[in-house]
């Protein structure tokens, strides 16, 4: 009961993170000012929050679960540090753009939301099929 | 594209120089107890409790600490060779509280 209701928590968590970081992504792109600063609001407020609540959740299920050492986590877990480290960009990037009150121009930034949804299908994937070598 | 950290960098540029300060300091504490401690206790002492429960947790401080250093270099905080020591150092046993001591004059010395 306490296991499957972390995981709950997990998912949850793990929802709310990557619908905020899609609309982050999205943002980032349209190069308005006005709109950034409403989404680094909801990003200061709920989704960084979400993405500490996945990284508190989804080790203690792993622990929990016996899952450490397994292939398919093995696998998952740099996959989950990338899209991390995509939210940091974001975040970052946001943080320039409210700083110099300006939105500079970023080509790789242009490539975030497919890359959120590519990475994202692949985690799902690896967690829900549970391959094992 | 490369902004110093002085009083343009918004208010809580303080606030989160001291968050990636504590956040390095538990990294790299984690890291010294996992290679000193826990995995001795694992090889040597036949426990691996230790590595099972501190891996994580370190793992979790790494990510956390990770995400601070790539949001405030996209954000335009830091020179890129500032970033490579930040990640560098913080991968070797005992490097990441060189990193503490350096954000520390880094913060007194704005």
């Amino acid at each position: 009961m306490i296991y499957l209701s972390i995981k709950a928590l997990h998912v949850a968590s793990v929802i709310t993170f990557v619908a905020g970081l899609l609309v982050l992504s999205i943002c980032a792109a349209t190069n308005n000012l006005v709109i950034l600063r409403v989404m680094r609001r909801w990003d200061r407020r709920v989704t960084t929050p979400a993405l500490a609540m996945v990284w508190i959740t989804g080790p203690t299920i792993a622990l929990m679960g016996h899952w450490f050492g397994a292939a398919w986590l093995t696998a998952k877990l740099p996959l989950v540090v990338l899209l991390s480290a995509l939210h940091g960009m974001l975040a970052g990037f946001s943080r320039r753009a409210e700083r110099d009150d300006t939105v500079g121009e970023s080509s790789a930034l242009r490539f975030a939301a497919p890359a959120v949804i590519v990475i994202v299908v692949a985690i799902v994937f690896l967690a829900v099929l549970k391959f094992s070598r | 594209m490369t902004v110093p950290l002085d009083d343009s960098f918004m208010d809580y540029a303080p606030v989160f120089l001291r968050h990636l300060r504590i956040m390095a300091a538990i990294e790299a504490t984690t890291l010294v107890l996992l290679v000193f401690v826990a995995v001795p206790l694992k090889h040597l002492g036949g426990m691996p409790a230790a590595v099972r429960w501190l891996g994580p947790v370190h793992g979790v401080a790494f990510v956390a600490y990770l995400w601070l250093v790539v949001t405030s270099a996209a954000s335009g905080a830091w020179q890129r060779s500032e970033v490579v020591r930040l990640i560098v150092a913080a991968i070797v046993p005992f490097g990441g509280f060189l990193n503490v001591a350096w954000l520390a004059r880094k913060r007194a010395a704005r």
